[in-house]
């Protein structure tokens, strides 16, 4: 079986979920396995339409997939809670440089890879 | 360090380094405010940890399981710290938490949102951490795995092979489980008459949070060795997210809504129970609102011997939540295509089972 690798690089904003900002973290999962969320704390990171959060820099690596969700962390609610904004799902087959999240909230993102190394 | 654990922590770990990097470069200015104060209560809920913790590592038994942590998986080392809070020589200090829990403010200088414990001092061989590794709770619902998170706080040693003595640490926060990740710094919190063990106040400059709880053990470990030091500390799995592994894969690719089974949206999310055990959600907080003609890219990947049951469901604020359909995979039976109905609505799932990738050909 082959590993595939790559760098999350960053994430940009072409519209939110709510009005005013998202407080945005990155949940990501290699092959189901240990869940990361980026940040770390409550270090979320605010963004609207036009902005780009340009210093992600997670390297990331698996053999069948890697799902990445972003979430907004709303601090008015329960911590625990967060609201689901839009995933995707690396694949080895599936690596796009560039890829546009939406969801009907209104929501959408785009995430940016580069990196991206396919041992098999 | 074993295979699995090193393999499942080792995005975490780089992560970890680098901010562990950053955070030495701040301001250690945490306990510059005003300084924890312990009330009696709070002293005698330290005195008693502490007393717990020594009783605990006297036994061989537990002396054993503490070296047999290196070769444990990570759930499995979740698993030995929710059953060291539950060992009946944490009786009284959890009987104290709970009437630290239900005291009033004048007995008190904080509230109590979660309880750690973990182990302490050179743990190189586990995971490259030096400092501390463990699990936090939930206090008013402590045997609740879905509410409870793994952290490693502390120093990183990546590739380094040598370890050293390792002691049991608890820890008292005013934060909830999920809140404890970040940069903080400890200082060592004098108590009169207390002898032996150490008591440290842990306090972070993030958001103007200022303290943020205490830690007991019987020895000054590895990252308490300067006063006001940095220390990083991750979290994860604050929800039941992680899968162990299993002999097939399965990802549910999308979801598509014929039909919807209110007016406007329904808010999907979907459970999958693994194997008549585990259930899971996803996303594992909030839903996807989806009309008729929508498709959810959801993407969820699945690890299962047997069977899974998936679940899915129109969350209502007002009521509880609807079912939307279900259906159940095997292992021989993993349709690409699956329709399911309820509550007025319908939506079909596309699946498939242990996928040949062709960059891998």
């Amino acid at each position: 079986m082959g590993n595939t690798a790559f760098t999350l690089t960053q994430i940009s904003c072409a519209g939110t979920s709510e009005s005013g900002h998202d407080e945005v973290m990155i949940l990501w999962q290699a092959d189901a396995g240990m869940a990361h969320l980026f940040p770390a704390g409550r270090a979320a990171v605010s963004m609207e339409d036009g902005d780009t959060w340009s210093s992600v820099n997670l390297q990331m690596s698996f053999v069948n997939d890697c799902l990445v969700s972003l979430y907004d962390q709303d601090s008015s609610l329960d911590p625990k809670l967060a609201d689901y904004l839009v995933s995707y799902d690396y694949t080895p087959d599936s690596m796009p440089a560039t890829v546009t999240l939406t969801n009907p909230n209104g929501a959408q993102y785009t995430l940016t890879i580069s990196n991206v190394s396919i041992t098999k | 360090m074993t295979q699995q654990l090193a393999q499942d922590l080792a995005p975490q770990l780089t992560q970890f380094q680098h901010n562990r990097s950053a955070a030495t470069t701040d301001q250690a200015t945490g306990a510059a405010g005003t300084p924890f104060q312990p009330t009696a209560l709070e002293k005698q809920l330290f005195a008693e940890t502490k007393s717990a913790i020594g009783k605990w590592q006297e036994s061989p038994a537990n002396r054993e399981k503490l070296a047999s942590l290196p070769g444990m998986t990570s759930e499995e080392l979740r698993g030995f710290f929710h059953s060291l809070l539950a060992a009946p020589e944490f009786v009284q200090m959890n009987a104290l938490v709970d009437k630290h829990r239900s005291s009033p403010a004048a007995d008190i200088s904080f509230p109590l949102k979660a309880v750690s414990a973990g182990i302490d001092g050179s743990l190189v061989l586990i995971i490259g951490v030096q400092g501390s590794i463990g699990v936090a709770v939930d206090p008013t619902d402590p045997t609740n795995y879905s509410e409870d998170v793994l952290y490693a706080s502390g120093q990183i040693e990546i590739g380094v092979g040598e370890g050293g003595e390792t002691g049991v640490v608890v820890g008292f926060w005013n934060v909830a489980p999920i809140d404890l990740g970040g940069t903080s710094y400890g200082w060592e919190v004098e108590i009169d008459d207390f002898g032996g063990g150490y008591v440290e106040a842990s306090y972070t400059n993030f958001n103007q949070t200022g303290f943020i709880g205490v830690s007991v053990s019987l020895d000054a470990g590895e990252e308490d060795g300067a006063e006001g030091e940095a220390s990083y500390t991750l979290v994860w799995s604050a929800t039941p997210i992680y899968q162990p592994p299993a002999q097939n894969y399965m990802i549910i690719k999308s979801i598509y809504c014929n039909d919807n089974s209110e007016s406007g949206h329904d808010e999907v999310y979907f459970f999958f129970t693994i194997d008549n055990g585990t259930r899971y959600r996803y996303p594992s907080q909030g839903e996807f609102s989806m009309a008729k003609g929508d498709t959810w890219n959801a993407g969820r990947s699945i690890r299962f011997n047997s069977q899974v049951y998936v679940q899915l469901f129109d969350q209502d604020d007002t009521s509880s939540d609807d079912p939307l359909g279900s259906c159940t995979y095997t292992a021989s039976s993993v349709p690409s295509s699956t329709t399911v109905s309820g509550s007025g609505g319908e939506y079909t799932l596309s699946a498939v089972l242990n996928p040949v990738w062709n960059a891998y050909k």
